[in-house]
């Protein structure tokens, strides 16, 4: 009986351990890598206004997007289930959802570099919940358009 | 790839995001070791207070109510060569309790038990168990009488009526061996 008792605290508390750690890792190295890339990509632009900005020469438009779906981890949702109760801010979902967008972003100039574009105007995210797993899970999506600005 | 055309108007760029603005640098198991602490607070306020609240109600509930109960939950039929011992016990009791002043609505049910515990305890409904065990220990009448009243005060006081509030409030902080059979024993 004991035992059985001491498997039903040991196993959650290893999930928030496991959890926490390799969240932890996962998430650091996702924020270097976004923001290596972030340097990378830079000189694509992208803007959120509807009309073509005064002096661009544009000989051409397409739509680009980008989109990941991030999901959140043990030791964030159990933390979170807490915050359910006292209110607050969710520091771990704020930073995963930063990373969302910061990756969909990323994502879409990728697709404008690829279409020989250098700027992106319209710009929007989206952002759904992706349902049926236990831990939140969201996609983020970011779509504009690209325009041609080859000489 | 990268050459722009020559244009003119607005310079057009992005400038690399500023950290820290939509994210938090503060350390995730700060929040963590809050949020737990508040958790262990709020949980011990309420145990607090419900602990307060079945001291509070337990005199207030009818003493018919606890007999009720303990009619389901406590009694058992009598084994018949237990019943000249309980009855016994009863007459002893019963004179105890005329000295305590019992109130007119409270009564209380002597019963033997065989095992060897050196014990005795008031439950529901004013039901009071004696363990051979135990009498086997006492050498006179009035050491049974005093033990007698001291069972007959939790009776008297409502205690097994505030265990019960008390246990349940065991099973909200998840203390199995709390659990047990609401009574008062001795010891």
């Amino acid at each position: 009986m004991p035992w059985a008792e001491l498997i039903n605290l040991a196993l959650p508390l290893s999930l928030l351990t496991v959890g926490y750690v390799v969240g932890r890792v996962l998430e650091r190295r996702h924020y270097a890598s976004i923001r290596a890339r972030e340097r990378e990509l830079q000189s694509i632009v992208a803007l959120n206004t509807r009309y073509i900005p005064d002096g661009v020469e544009a000989r051409g438009a397409s739509v680009v997007s980008g989109s990941v779906v991030v999901s959140s981890d043990y030791f964030k949702t159990f933390v979170a289930g807490f915050r359910n109760l006292f209110g607050g801010r969710f520091r771990g979902y704020e930073t995963l959802l930063e990373r969302a967008r910061r990756e969909a972003l990323l994502r879409m100039k990728l697709r404008a570099r690829e279409a020989g574009s250098t700027l992106v105007i319209g710009v929007r995210f989206h952002t759904t919940r992706v349902s049926g797993s236990q831990t939140p899970s969201v996609e983020v999506m970011a779509y504009g358009t690209a325009l041609d600005t080859r000489a | 790839m990268n050459e722009q055309p020559e244009r003119h108007g607005p310079l057009l760029e992005n400038r690399l995001p500023a950290e820290g603005i939509n994210s938090s640098d503060e350390h995730p198991l700060k929040e963590f070791a809050w949020l737990i602490g508040a958790s262990l607070m709020t949980l011990a306020v309420l145990l607090a207070l419900v602990g307060w609240g079945a001291r509070w109600l337990a005199p207030l509930v009818p003493f018919s109510a606890e007999v009720a109960l303990a009619e389901r939950m406590v009694d058992r039929p009598e084994k018949p060569e237990h019943a000249a011992r309980s009855a016994a016990l009863q007459v002893v009791a019963k004179r105890v309790a005329a000295q305590m002043s019992l109130p007119a609505d409270m009564s209380v049910v002597l019963g033997y038990d065989e095992s060897s515990l050196v014990n005795a305890y008031a439950t529901l409904g004013g039901r009071i168990r004696v363990f051979k065990g135990l009498l086997r220990e006492l050498h006179s009448e009035d050491a049974l009488a005093s033990l007698l009243a001291h069972e007959i005060a939790h009776v008297r006081r409502r205690h097994v009526a505030s265990g019960v509030g008390l246990r349940w409030r065991c099973c909200w902080a998840w203390c199995p061996p709390m659990l047990a059979q609401p009574s008062r024993s001795l010891r």
